[in-house]
């Protein structure tokens, strides 16, 4: 029980801003996704129809245009998320053993330096990147003095895209995944390890049964968390690439704001997000009990 | 692990966070935009100034900070309230609870923003108030969208607190303003900090709503960089010392309560096994 059970009035705020801020927009988006409403219909509420699951009918039915953009934007999406997660995992892990383990002061340097690209406030640190990528920018400047690709690449246009955006995404977020990884490692008892190194446990089998386990929870979440991040991500491709992303590049939350926001077709838009937040439910959903069920974040000496 | 190749492993991962970094200062010093007229006065600081003037940096900068300000302001109080009555929950009720704010967080902005949109619209053309482009408008936007996470990480900072103590200061006759004020709050400090700094962030990266809900008059700078980059036919010099005038200042507050949003990360993470 909560120690204030008897003042029930303190989670007001909190009930109105989740009933007013969220339970009630998602009731209107379901009706507005059951509607053609657009720009027509929001000057003169007489033009706004009921279209019963027609929203819905056209992103799936295999011939309409729409349904194809969806497909590949959610395909492309999938593949995002992905990246992202194998990206950011692995240089999380890395980073996290590459860290020394002293606390001197050029660790902690080395960390302060390490941790910029998190607290870089993101829209000004994207559009770095999207200077760097350019045809004629640094990146290919780079590349072409080392002798490594004979001509400029185009990174911002075509199938590139979606590379470039992963490695901005991993960029972003890796100091974060690095100093979780880090503390997870750092909570494992050492005591453990002296008593395999004392039993005769070399180093391949200290981490293969206390590492390992001990950090498996801590990976699986931080993976959901990402693809889940990674799937609603709305400003990474519309700083790098602007409205006109390419087909590679346009995620799911870039096609609804082009659906909802430049053609103004709300409608289609709401239905476009009530079917995203679905695949977001089912994601959780599916990772949480299948995945997490009998993971605990840490294995303490508790048991 | 031989030194060597962790050293050598170190220095890669520094070399990939850092250069983008150092090429932003490298172009914001150095590069004069060939378009301009004066470009042979170029010197050290002239993006900076340019910045200052052509860009607008204070006016933008402002609408920021007035935007971002606003929504931790208003945003503070409704989480700090909001993760009190969360506090030392247990069972079902902490579940559902948690279900309905990891839900937020899985919510595409755009089930918030569509309705949210129609109903300035709508209050525009009825009652004659413009609600669209002002600051009430976007600020309740940006709360709505930061105070479920931030609520979720003062919880746990609340939770360090032992909850005897909680249950002395009400039977010593506190009112619950008052176990704020004189126990709790000041023994979360830094978790207090951190969560506002972290409201500030998600507020001042934040572009579905304010492409949507803003106008000339409260243009946030995130924003009105990429307007500035379709405008003015891409003067990279400039747009990046504007860049590094608010990454310089904001990277340092934000580094001086990291260690806080680590420990609310692991606490939200362990959450999950609950």
């Amino acid at each position: 029980m909560n120690p204030f059970h008897r003042s029930q009035l303190l989670g007001l705020p909190l009930v109105v801003l989740l009933t007013i801020g969220y339970a009630l927009p998602l009731t209107l988006s379901i009706a507005i996704s059951l509607s053609d409403l657009d720009a027509s219909g929001l000057r003169q509420a007489s033009e706004i129809s009921f279209e019963g699951l027609q929203n819905f009918e056209r992103a799936l039915d295999p011939s309409s245009s729409l349904a194809h953009e969806l497909w590949v934007s959610a395909r492309q999406t999938g593949l995002f998320a992905l990246g992202s997660a194998l990206g950011l995992l692995g240089l999380g892990w890395i980073g996290a053993l590459l860290l020394p383990t002293t606390s001197s002061s050029r660790e902690r340097g080395i960390k302060a330096l390490l941790l910029l690209p998190w607290a870089m406030p993101a829209i000004a640190a994207i559009l770095g990147w999207r200077l760097m990528l350019l045809h004629d920018g640094i990146v290919n400047d780079a590349l072409m003095t080392f002798g490594l690709i004979p001509q400029p690449i185009h990174w911002l246009l075509g199938p590139n895209a979606l590379g470039s955006m992963i490695v901005v995404n991993v960029w972003a977020y890796f100091p974060f995944f690095i100093l979780v990884f880090e503390a997870g490692l750092r909570a494992v008892p050492t005591s453990w390890y002296e008593a395999a190194h004392l039993d005769g446990a070399g180093p391949w089998r200290r981490f293969r049964h206390i590492t390992w386990p001990s950090m498996r929870g801590l990976t699986v979440r931080m993976g959901l968390l990402s693809l889940l991040w990674s799937v609603l991500n709305f400003h990474l491709p519309y700083t790098l690439f602007g409205a006109s992303a390419p087909e590679s590049a346009t995620t799911l939350p870039l096609l609804i704001y082009l659906h909802a926001f430049q053609r103004w077709q709300f409608g289609s838009g709401a239905a476009l997000s009530l079917m995203l937040f679905i695949v977001e439910l089912i994601l959780a959903l599916i990772l949480i009990r299948v995945l997490l069920r009998r993971e605990p974040l840490m294995r303490d000496a508790h048991g | 692990m031989g030194k060597a190749f962790r050293g050598i492993g170190l220095l890669a991962l520094l070399a990939f966070a850092l250069a983008p970094v150092i090429w932003m200062g490298v172009v914001a010093f150095t590069y004069a935009d060939p378009l301009d007229d004066d470009a042979d006065k170029f010197s050290f600081w002239s993006n900076f100034a340019a910045g200052w003037t052509e860009f607008d940096f204070p006016r933008y900068a402002g609408h920021s900070l007035i935007l971002s300000g606003g929504t931790v302001i208003v945003g503070l109080i409704v989480a700090i309230w909001g993760a009190l009555s969360l506090t030392y929950r247990t069972g079902r009720s902490r579940a559902n609870w948690d279900g309905a704010l990891a839900m937020t967080q899985m919510l595409p902005l755009f089930l918030v923003l569509l309705p949210l949109f129609m109903l300035y619209v709508f209050v525009g053309q009825a009652f004659d108030v413009a609600v669209r482009g002002t600051y009430p408008g976007l600020i309740l936007a940006h709360v709505v969208y930061t105070v479920p996470v931030a609520a979720w990480m003062l919880r746990g900072y609340f939770e360090t607190i032992p909850r005897s103590l909680y249950e002395a200061a009400l039977l010593d006759g506190c009112s619950v303003p008052q176990m704020l004020r004189f126990v709790l709050l000041p023994l979360i400090r830094p978790g207090i900090a951190a969560t506002a700094v972290f409201i500030f962030v998600l507020s001042w990266n934040e572009l579905l709503v304010v492409s949507v809900l803003s106008n000339a008059d409260t243009e946030p700078f995130s924003l009105h960089l990429l307007t500035f980059l379709g405008q003015q036919s891409a003067d990279w010099g400039q747009l990046m010392a504007v860049g590094l005038m608010v990454s310089v200042p904001l990277a340092v507050i934000f580094w001086s309560v990291h260690r806080w949003l680590l420990r609310g990360a692991r606490d939200a993470l362990a959450e999950f096994s609950h």
